[in-house]
């Protein structure tokens, strides 16, 4: 036993290596807190995962189709051989318009094949990958076309996993807009033996969802997912139209604020204070703490945390909407 | 043609006698195969003129059996070819079938993917070979595992890559081979890491269901079956027996000392230069870049014609610059490091000379392979340096020319070694118990009692706070990696106990043919920093060690003492390093570092009455001599360096309370060395005994009892107390085991 101890303590150690000490956040009392007084409202599911149930007065500018609509038709570099520069040369020549380009005599066919593939009204997802094929991910486009979809189909995600990669993923969030609020689920797997059931979870809200929103998601958390979907040989979720708001909130916050981390646009361009909060790096070692000792009160902060980042979210897209408005 | 030049050489004025003797390898024959192939294949060989032998042939029908294959036929035999063909017809009977190969390092990836690039656009065939590896560009990694059907790529690349498996799932699922080649740089602890990782690595293709066979192509070894069987788990067929064509090989070994006012160096050089000036194209392989180049340009102005160095690094332009001068003929004459040991396309060559044994027959008989083309007759020339080793084999060419090579060991069962690995096994799948063994199931349960592994319905998931990939490297044992770096720039990689003993500040390091002097060793931070500098000293620390036996695992009983082994820990302090300039010490400096206190394997003999007769004052420089012996012939045995084995001899040991030769691992935990040697201990012990006895110096010499790298200066050594305690040791083999 003694043999075993050293040979997996070496690696043990290593494992924690640069990490700061845990600590319990400022609220958490003493003693151990179970799960079930921890988080009263919370239900399980047959498979054991618990769900958190959140309602915030949040809401969004309305986007209607038709703005949408005329944005994209003036966006002539969605067609197969336009750029800037002839862009620029065809609004001289009187083109303004997608629709107006279905007569010329060089882009006649590729307009007409384009509004053919978006269809009438437009589909959002062939809309949204003529985007991502012309377009950078930072365009207000990708924002605009939001319009293309009821606002009850965008769904927000926020993932806290253990680690950076190869790591289990033990609370979700997902948000949506519904009967004139901002609804949050957060899925928290008690232990690890729950990650399948909120993998589930998660991806019976994806299947559903028009248009998923996230930060760094697409980077991040997607690739997270696809990776412990393929970890427990269930089947990868087909990628839905995905809106990253890190390009957009680069793009329009970059000047000003001195990183893109969400918690320092929340303070810099939010003007969102959040109390007690933990930092994001500390949130998988109160996980950690929480399997070790069992204590519950380890998971209040990084639920209250992962909530907060989601809410954060609705917030920022609502102020870039209103910028894009505006512009 | 080859006799009248080795006339004219001896008739050569600066020539001294220094062929000691001459050995002719007789050519054979090519002995064909019969074996049919497709006719995309067959014809491809028509068109290069190239007929397939009878090795190539048995490995094709062996994977066509589903059989897995080890090949160690020597170089030169096309062990290269013997794996392609049957790749590519299962390639192509499926057509999604993919293929992966494994390299040890990407320049020799790379060389291969030149070969496949070629068959494949002359056979018209669609496969997209690719290497996929830290220098693949970002845009096509995205292509290459969407749509590429063979894939080569290297252990450290493979092992960052396995928990993104679902990427490469088209290429698991339809995976019909697996090739290591050039496997024979899997051993020891490196070997036994890419061990693991090829269990994991079949674990996860398993999941996708795909089902390769492994081709495993080597060097020869001694134990190609057990080596091939440690480094997959799986069984395979070997094939060692050469079909191709061989022209005759004339052997000359060359003995520097009976010319003693010229160096080794300036007398290959105007071996060199005889042979370029006769247009003989020649390769000649050295240690260090430094005598490369300094063979090189003595050669030319020797009168040598056309003559380069080369070393590992250059450039692909370079590299081809020197393929395409060894193969028009504007290049004569090479000189390198073991960096042209293998890969690199360069044909054959005239002749080759070795200056120094390279450290084992594996690597002298691949860089003798340089020489010969087909059945053209070629020659060998061996160049010792004062050594025990080289020395050896000069007084015994035999064994030296013969079949013999030396066993490989994979050190399997370390658990710190098993314990990274289950943790990286866990964190690519959910790691069921029912695949364990009962001492892995017992490592993953010390896995989750320290938080890095929990238990679910599924198996066991990793939950480290790092990346398991990352905190378990595949260089060395301890996880106590010590880096090597100069001017920033990632060297090498070393255990701790090698730090100290080789890079301790001020010391000459050799690495890849380069030499490199220490500037600073921080044990704490685990970094050596280094600057390169071409010197013509070298370096070696003063150490004194205390050996404590831990534990017999295993015991021997012979007439006049007793074999073992079993686990020692280790105390070794620093005192020192001395400094060599043409193997006369010119400086002793003391050192400042802690000692070192370590677990590892070993092996002892302890003498029960054998030893008697020796007076009492002589017998601590007997058993150090007879330890020096049995070192020094360790590398016959064993794939290892000399280095790689440490050793302490005692008149009186405190726990054996007998006089005590230890030879144990000189690397912390041990990677079965020394146990290899306690299994061929009887083969050790008689060419320990014929080094010696054989030698015709008076009280000892650098070429039989003296060491280079003795950490109490080659002090006390008795020559002929060292003969007869190595008789003792070679007369208990032909005694019956006694019984206790």
């Amino acid at each position: 036993m003694v043999k075993i101890d050293r040979a997996v303590g070496r690696l043990a150690d290593r494992a924690r290596t640069g990490f700061p000490p845990e600590r319990l956040a400022p609220d958490v009392q003493q003693g151990i807190v179970l799960l079930e007084d921890a988080f009263p409202e919370a239900a399980a599911d047959s498979g054991g995962c618990l769900t958190i149930d959140h309602r915030a007065p949040l809401s969004l500018p309305a986007l209607n189709r038709e703005a949408t609509t005329r944005a994209l038709l003036a966006e002539l570099r969605l067609v197969y051989g336009i750029g800037a520069r002839y862009t620029a040369k065809l609004r001289e020549e009187g083109y303004t318009s997608l629709a107006e380009l279905r007569d010329h005599p060089r882009w006649g066919d590729a307009s007409n094949a384009l509004l053919a593939r978006w269809g009438t009204p437009p589909d959002p997802g062939a809309v949204y990958r003529s985007l991502e094929r012309w377009l950078p991910s930072a365009d207000s486009l990708y924002l605009q076309s939001l319009g293309l979809v009821p606002t009850e189909g965008l769904l927000f995600f926020d993932l806290e996993t253990l680690g950076l990669g190869g790591s289990p993923i033990f609370l979700a969030s997902v948000g949506r807009f519904a009967d004139g609020a901002f609804s949050i689920r957060q899925y928290l797997a008690p232990s690890l033996s729950e990650e399948v059931a909120l993998l589930e979870r998660l991806n019976s809200d994806l299947r559903g969802a028009s248009v998923l929103l996230s930060y760094n998601g697409k980077s991040f958390d997607w690739t997270i997912l696809r990776e412990r979907f393929a970890y427990y040989g269930l089947r990868l979720p087909d990628a839905p139209i995905h809106v990253d708001l890190l390009h957009h909130a680069r793009r329009a916050f970059g000047a000003v604020a001195p990183d893109c981390h969400l918690a320092t646009i929340e303070r810099r361009v939010l003007g969102i204070e959040r109390s007690d909060d933990l930092p994001s790096a500390e949130v998988p070692i109160h996980y950690a703490a929480f399997l070790e000792s069992g204590n519950a009160a380890h998971l209040v902060p990084i639920v209250r945390h992962n909530r907060q980042d989601l809410l954060s979210l609705v917030v920022l897209l609502d102020r870039l909407l209103r910028m894009a408005d505006d512009a | 043609m080859l006799e009248e030049l080795v006339d004219d050489l001896e008739r050569s004025p600066w020539y001294r006698g220094q062929i000691a003797r001459t050995a002719v390898r007789p050519g054979t024959a090519a002995r064909p195969s019969t074996v049919a192939l497709p006719s995309v294949l067959r014809d491809h060989l028509e068109r290069r003129g190239i007929d397939l032998y009878r090795h190539q042939g048995e490995v094709i029908e062996a994977f066509r059996h589903g059989e897995d294959v080890v090949i160690t036929t020597p170089a030169a035999s096309g062990k290269s070819l013997a794996f392609t063909l049957p790749i590519l017809e299962a390639l192509r009977d499926d057509p999604q079938g993919c293929a992966l190969l494994l390299y040890p390092l990407k320049a020799l990836a790379n060389d291969q993917l030149t070969k496949l690039l070629d068959i494949e656009s002359d056979c018209g065939l669609r496969l997209g070979p690719a290497t996929y590896d830290g220098d693949t560009p970002a845009a096509s990694r995205t292509r290459i595992k969407r749509t590429a059907r063979i894939v080569l790529t290297n252990p450290h690349a493979l092992h960052q890559y396995l928990p993104w498996h679902h990427q490469w799932a088209r290429i698991f699922a339809n995976l019909r081979a697996l090739v290591v080649d050039e496997a024979h740089h899997y051993r020891g602890v490196f070997g036994s890491n890419v061990a693991y990782l090829l269990r994991r690595l079949l674990r996860i293709v398993a999941h996708y269901g795909g089902t390769p066979r492994i081709i495993l192509s080597s060097a020869s070894v001694a134990n190609p079956e057990e080596f091939a069987r440690a480094l997959t788990g799986r069984d395979a067929v070997s094939v060692r027996v050469d079909g191709s064509e061989r022209g005759e090989k004339r052997v000359l070994f060359w003995d520097p000392l009976v010319d003693p006012s010229r160096s080794v160096t300036s007398q290959v050089s105007n071996l060199l230069a005889f042979l370029t000036e006769r247009g003989i194209q020649t390769i000649c392989f050295t240690r260090t870049r430094a005598s490369a180049e300094v063979i090189s340009r003595s050669a030319a102005r020797a009168g040598g014609k056309e003559i380069v160095s080369y070393r590992a690094g250059y450039l692909p332009e370079e590299r081809r610059g020197l393929e395409e001068g060894l193969r028009n003929g504007t290049i004569r004459g090479v000189v390198s490091t073991t960096a042209l040991e293998s890969g690199i396309d360069i044909g054959g060559l005239d002749a080759a000379i070795l200056v120094g044994f390279p450290g084992s027959l594996l690597s002298a008989w691949q860089q003798a392979g340089r020489a010969g083309r087909g059945s053209e007759p070629s020659l060998l020339v061996f160049v010792p340096f004062e050594n025990p080793l080289d020395r050896y084999f000069l007084a015994h060419p035999v064994e030296f020319l013969g079949r013999t090579r030396e066993r490989l060991v994979v050190p399997l069962g370390n658990p710190r070694q098993q314990a990274g690995h289950l943790a990286c096994a866990a964190a690519e799948l959910p790691l069921s118990e029912a695949g364990l063994t009962p001492a892995e199931a017992e490592l993953a349960r010390g896995l989750c009692e320290q938080g890095l592994l929990a238990p679910t319905p599924r198996g066991y998931v990793y939950r480290g706070l790092r990346r398991a990939h990352e905190i378990v490297p595949l260089n060395d044992l301890s996880g106590e990696t010590v880096r090597m770096t100069c001017a920033d720039r990632l060297i090498e990689t070393m255990d701790p106990v090698r730090a100290r003993r080789d890079a301790f500040p001020g010391a000459v390091y050799l690495h890849r043919g380069d030499t490199y002097v220490v500037d600073r060793l921080d044990l704490d931070q685990g970094l050596v920093e280094v600057r390169r500098e071409d010197v013509d000293y070298r370096t070696h620390s003063l150490r004194a060690s205390e050996v404590v036996i831990l534990s017999c695992e295993e015991a021997r009983p012979r007439a006049g003492f007793e074999l073992r082994a079993g686990r020692v820990r280790v105390t070794e302090s620093f005192l020192g390093y001395k400094t060599i300039h043409a193997d006369r010490t010119v400086a002793v400096r003391p050192l400042d570092l802690p000692p070192h206190v370590y677990e590892t394997d070993a092996m002892w003999i302890a003498f029960r009455d054998g030893v008697a007769e020796l007076p009492p004052e002589k017998l601590l420089g007997s058993l150090h001599g007879a330890e020096h012996a049995l070192i020094a012939m360790a590398p016959l045995l064993v794939l290892c360096d000399a280095t790689d084995v440490g050793g302490l001899s005692a008149p009186a040991h405190a726990q054996t309370g007998a006089p005590t030769i230890v030879l144990f691992d000189d690397v912390t935990e041990g990677a079965g060395l020394t146990h290899a040697l306690f299994d061929a201990f009887d083969r050790l012990a008689e060419r320990a005994h014929a080094l010696v006895r054989g030698c015709s110096c008076e009280a000892g010499c650098p070429a039989c009892l003296l060491s280079p790298r003795c950490g109490s200066q080659n002090e006390p050594l008795s020559k002929p107390g060292s003969i007869r305690i190595l008789e003792v040791l070679t007369r208990g083999t032909a005694q019956p085991e006694a019984t206790e």
